[in-house]
Order: structure tokens, then C-alpha cells, then sequence
């Protein structure tokens, strides 16, 4: 396979301007590549309204059977140094975190003296790899679950972005492929290839990891957002026995055995609408199932349809107070022609 | 390399975590109460697997160990002396109404297990109760029967024995120590046994004067009679006919021990932890639906 022939200048990062950099990161496009897909831009334009900036790289990869971000920092590891120079360059920043959940990849990057990039080792556990988890662990700032952190002067970058970032301001190559675990196998996959190209297999497929992905569809290509191709669990699923795992594991509290019971059975309740919409799609509770049901398959499609119930039901009460306004216009006019017509009968009367 | 990750324990590992902590009990209760359970107990478990399979048309859906597990433990609340038949209807009557019939696993009201038991208890109640091989009554029938005589006079019946009931003491240390287990391997929480227990303990404690004539029987024989452990670690804890939370569980696991009790003391049946754990199983939507869920359980 032939490199990525380049698309931009490259530029020399440590001396170029701050500005020059933010604006090739705008032009390169990049998105963050955890999963989310927001514009990397976006989050550095955010960051830099506020007075004390962080960059935080998120290595902590806590999907389970997922390993491109591990395997991204052993061979890479470098180059993500790099961009989280870049980074902390566009944010004029010194205070700098690398986040790993391995330890053999914490060592080897300290040997490579980064001594301005403080890296931490965080424990393997689910929730870690959330963002605002993330900063909590590592600063000890707390942030609202509805606040986002750009706008406290904190980045967070996935491994995977900063590699992008680096790539696009050193060498001035645009993304055309990522490192994604496919089928438990860590490889470079083109961006846009089909998913039915990268991974075959007699069972379903999920696009992203099995606790948080979505099943394949057709026509579905892999996207810089998706770290993973892995096995669909739903058809190996067997009956929910109730055990309350899932309300256990869930990092937000909510009642997911009773939103799973609501959703399986076409049940919309009102009083779960909240809880539906509090869900962070974090699938923490698919990994703890032990009937492995897809649950937040199931989570999904009853938001989406008590979202579009709502929707239905805010446009027909829109139409129902446009219908009384005319009607109120109408009668309002019908008096007034009533009154005119009173008036004029006296003013008829007038003359006689 | 993972291809395929595996949640920490599947509905097909819990169950045979279930059987490895009813070993100890099993085999203590083969010890105390004869060779004769064996065949008791596999007649309820082979009863309880072709129910299963005839009810689901398929020979797969015995794989998730759900079959097994309500088999052997109608088999270990059976006496050693009920005649095989009637311990294989009691499995096939458990499986399919208390089962099958609500559409399968994951959705039955009852605790199948118990279904099946209640069934034969009140269809042959000559067979499945006054079984005692020593003393043709239990330990329990005799303290609630027992007239005018003080706790320390029946203190050499045979039936009685060091803080329990004769056999039925060390049966029960043996559900016990497989219970622990359970709850180490966190396959259960503390809490249902505990609020079982608790439930037993409190009424016996309340009306426990020192053995005169009017009083229940010690806390101590209480919680070693019957199939108090048993139903504190194996029955109340199945998932499916249990709540999730800590305070639903909490009410759910003393409404059984104190209707335990009161049938001891009260009712017609020398034990009453199959009919509790029924009007537990009744009482569960109520809960579920009027106590607040409050924040998740850790375990």
C-alpha cells in the first residue's frame, strides 16, 4: 500500500505560530476518534476562551475486546507525544496528561523523555475511559454530567486524534486510515471501506465495540469514530432473568432492568423518558449482562421512539393552539362585526 | 486475544456457581436423611430437564442450567421417604405452571421450585409430611405441638438436637456454607439472605421468654429447622422472582421470614418457607412498583 501522498504543507510545529496550527487542525477536519466524532477544532476554539488550559490524551481504552489504542501507543507512541505537543502548543499550555490503562505502555513511553507530558496509569475499569471520569481521576476537578469540558479549559483527545493531529500539522497528510480492532486483530483500515470488506464472519456484526456499537448495516463503512468490528451478541442473547446487574453496573443510577423490561415489551412511560434521555450510551451495563442481551440497542430504540412521540405529539400541540387562535380571531372578528353592524343600526336610526 | 469478550459471569455460570454451593448441602442432607435422597433428588432433577424439554421443544434451552437448578432444590425439600412419582410431578408441575406457563424463563411470577413443592404439599400431604424416620414427626411439629411442657423438657426428644433439629442443624450449616459461598463469588448479594434471616430471627427473638411453655422455640433452633438457610441463600436469592434493589429487598426478604414464622407457629404445616416465598412472589409487583428505587446497589 502506497503512503498517503501529501495534501498540505508540513509544517515545523515548534516554531509556526499557535494560530497556523489551530487553523490546519480546522482544515485537516479532524474529529475526535474515540467515538464521538466531535470537531477537534471546535473543542481547542472552546478551551481557549477560558484562562487555564489542560490537554488531557485519553489512552485509557476500556472497551472490552478492543485493544487499537494500546497497540496505537506501543507503535506510535511518539507521534501521539507529538501531537499532544501540538496541542498543548495551540492552547499555550504547559500542563499536560497522558492517560494509560497499561502499564508496560506507561513505561515505555517514560523512556522516551517526554518530561513535559505527565503520564498517568489509570486502572482498567469501564468507567474510566469517560471523559469527565477521566478528568475527575486526574485532577480532581468535578464536571457537570451536562457541562462540557473544552469549556473549562479542559481538551480531552483520544490517542487516536492526537496521532491524526500530528500527522496532518508534521507531515501535512489528511486522515485516510486508523488502527481498528477488527474481529479481536488490531489492523489499519482504510476509512470509507465497507464493513463487509474488512471483516467476515458467519455471525452478525457490530460496528464499534459489543458493548456500545451498533449493529452493521449494509451499507456501512468504517468511519474515523470506530475503534472496533467486533461480534454481535444479540442473536447469542438468551432471556433476561431479571438479576439486577445492569442497575448495578450503571454509572448514572438509572433503572436499566426496568427500561429494558419497558422497552422489550413496546412499553413507553413517561417517568422514563428522563432516565432514557439521561443515558450516556456508555454500555456498561451490556458488559455486565450475564444473558448478554444488547440492552442498549434496545435503550436506543425506545429513546428514539419516545423522542418521536414527543415530537407528534409537540407538533399536534401546535396545531391544536394554532386552530383555538383562529378560532379566537374569528369569533374575536365575528363580535366585531356584530358590534359594527349594532353601531350601524343606531347610526340608521339616527336619521328618522 | 479476545475475538469475543465475555461478561463477567453468563446466566449458564451463575447456574453451575449455584450447584457447586449446593454441594455441601446436598451432601449433608444424603448424610442426615439416607441414601434414599439420591434417587430423590435426580428424580426431581431428570423430571424437572424433560419438562423443560418438552415445554420449549428444544433440547438447547436446557443449557442455560435454569432446569437443573429448580430440580434439585424441589429435590432437596422433599423427605426421604416421598414416594419418586410424586417428586417428578411435583418437577413437572413446577416447570410448567410455574414456569412455562408465564412464557419461559425470565418471566415467571412463582419461584418454579416452589410452585411444584406447594403443588404435592397440598396434593399429598400424607406422603410429604410426618416422614421422620426416628420419631415419625419433625423437630419443628413438636415444638410448635408440643402442650404444656417447657423447651428444656423436650431438650431430650429425639428429635431435637444440639441448637437445631436433629439432622436438619447440620443440613442447614451446610446450605449456610454454600450460601457464603455465593455471596463471595458475588453471584448474590448479602442482602436477601441476610433479610431473610433477620425476618426468622426477629418474631423468634420477640417471642423467645427462655423455653416456658408458651414460647417459640430458641432463634437459634429456628434458624438451623427446616429449610431456613435454604431458602435464605438458594430460594429467596432466584433473580427472577426477586427484587433488585436494596430496600425492595430488604421488605422482600423479611416478608418471607416473618410469614415463615408465622406459619411455624400458626399455620397447618410444620414449615412454611415454600408458601412465604409464594406470597412474596404475589407481593412483588406491589413492591417493586410502590417502594422507591433508590440509588443502585454496589456489590
Amino acid at each position: 500500500m502506497s503512503a498517503p501522498t501529501p495534501r498540505f504543507q508540513p509544517l515545523d510545529w515548534k516554531r509556526e505560530p499557535p494560530g497556523v496550527l489551530l487553523d490546519r487542525i480546522r482544515e485537516a477536519g479532524i474529529v475526535g476518534m474515540g467515538g464521538a466524532g466531535f470537531p477537534s477544532h471546535l473543542k481547542f476554539e472552546a478551551a481557549l476562551r477560558v484562562e487555564n488550559r489542560t490537554v488531557v490524551a485519553n489512552g485509557v481504552e476500556t472497551d472490552p475486546g478492543v485493544s487499537a489504542d494500546k497497540t496505537l501507543l506501543r507503535q506510535k507512541g511518539g507521534d501521539v507525544m507529538e501531537g499532544i505537543g501540538i496541542a498543548a502548543r495551540v492552547l499555550n499550555t504547559s500542563t499536560c496528561f497522558l492517560a494509560v490503562s497499561e502499564q508496560s505502555i506507561a513505561e515505555q513511553l517514560r523512556k522516551g523523555n517526554w518530561n513535559d507530558v505527565d503520564i498517568v496509569e489509570i486502572e482498567n475499569s469501564y468507567q474510566n475511559g469517560e471523559e469527565r471520569v477521566l478528568i475527575e481521576k486526574l485532577t480532581g476537578e468535578q464536571i457537570a454530567p451536562d457541562a462540557y469540558p473544552a469549556k473549562h479549559g479542559i481538551v480531552v483527545l483520544n490517542v487516536a486524534t492526537l496521532l491524526a493531529i500530528c500527522e496532518c500539522v508534521r507531515d501535512g497528510s489528511p486522515l485516510t486510515k486508523r488502527l481498528a480492532t477488527v474481529l479481536g486483530y488490531d489492523q489499519w483500515c482504510e476509512i470509507g471501506t465497507p464493513v463487509s470488506e474488512l471483516a467476515s464472519s458467519t455471525d452478525e456484526l457490530r460496528v464499534g465495540s459489543f458493548a456500545n456499537g451498533n449493529p452493521a448495516r449494509d451499507e456501512d463503512t468504517l468511519q474515523p469514530i470506530h475503534n472496533a468490528i467486533s461480534i454481535d451478541q444479540a442473536s447469542r442473547a438468551i432471556p433476561c432473568i431479571r438479576c439486577g446487574w445492569c442497575d448495578s453496573a450503571c454509572p448514572k443510577h438509572l433503572p436499566v432492568e426496568r427500561l429494558l423490561n419497558e422497552a422489550t415489551r413496546s412499553l413507553s412511560v413517561p417517568t422514563s423518558m428522563k432516565h432514557l434521555n439521561d443515558c450516556n450510551d456508555c454500555g456498561a451495563c451490556v458488559v455486565s449482562c450475564p444473558s448478554r442481551i444488547p440492552i442498549i440497542d434496545y435503550i436506543r430504540a425506545s429513546r428514539d421512539r419516545n423522542n418521536s412521540l414527543r415530537a407528534t405529539e409537540d407538533n399536534a400541540n401546535a396545531a391544536l393552539s394554532r386552530f383555538e387562535a383562529k378560532q379566537r380571531r374569528i369569533s374575536v372578528g365575528n363580535q366585531r362585526t356584530l358590534d359594527d353592524r349594532e353601531r350601524r343600526m343606531q347610526q340608521d336610526h339616527k336619521w328618522q | 486475544m479476545a475475538v469475543s469478550p465475555e461478561p463477567r459471569f453468563q446466566t449458564p455460570g451463575i447456574m453451575v456457581r449455584v450447584l457447586i454451593a449446593l454441594v455441601p448441602g446436598t451432601a449433608v442432607t444424603v448424610w442426615a436423611f439416607g441414601l434414599r435422597m439420591i434417587p430423590v433428588v435426580i428424580s426431581a432433577t431428570l423430571a424437572a430437564v424433560v419438562m423443560e424439554v418438552v415445554c420449549t421443544r428444544s433440547i438447547k434451552s436446557i443449557r442455560d442450567g435454569s432446569a437443573l437448578v429448580t430440580g434439585i432444590l424441589l429435590g432437596l425439600c422433599m423427605p426421604p421417604t416421598v414416594p419418586l412419582w410424586i417428586v417428578a410431578i411435583g418437577s413437572c408441575v413446577g416447570i410448567r405452571i410455574g414456569k412455562h406457563v408465564y412464557g419461559g424463563l425470565g418471566k415467571n411470577l412463582f419461584n418454579p421450585a416452589m410452585v411444584g413443592y406447594v403443588a404435592i404439599l397440598i396434593s399429598f400431604p400424607e406422603q410429604l409430611t410426618h416422614f421422620d424416620a426416628l420419631t415419625g414427626a419433625t423437630a419443628l411439629e413438636i415444638v410448635s405441638h408440643r402442650g404444656s411442657s417447657t423447651l428444656s423438657e423436650l431438650s431430650n426428644h429425639p428429635s431435637i438436637g444440639y441448637f437445631g433439629a436433629t439432622g436438619y442443624e447440620w443440613v442447614n450449616c451446610g446450605f449456610f456454607i454454600g450460601g457464603v459461598y455465593l455471596v463471595a463469588v458475588r453471584i448474590v448479594s448479602w442482602h436477601m439472605p441476610l433479610a431473610v434471616l433477620v425476618g426468622v430471627a426477629f418474631p423468634a427473638v420477640l417471642f423467645f421468654d427462655g423455653g416456658s411453655a408458651a414460647s417459640w422455640g430458641s432463634p437459634l433452633f429456628h434458624l438451623f429447622a427446616g429449610g431456613t438457610m435454604l431458602t435464605a441463600f438458594f430460594i429467596a436469592t432466584d433473580p427472577v422472582t426477586s427484587p433488585s434493589n436494596r430496600a425492595q429487598i430488604w421488605i422482600y426478604g423479611i416478608f418471607i421470614g416473618i410469614v415463615t414464622m408465622m406459619i411455624r407457629k400458626y399455620g397447618a404445616w410444620a414449615d412454611g418457607f415454600a408458601f412465604a416465598v409464594l406470597l412474596a412472589n404475589i407481593l412483588l409487583p406491589f413492591i417493586e412498583r410502590k417502594v422507591p428505587v433508590a440509588k443502585a446497589m454496589r456489590r
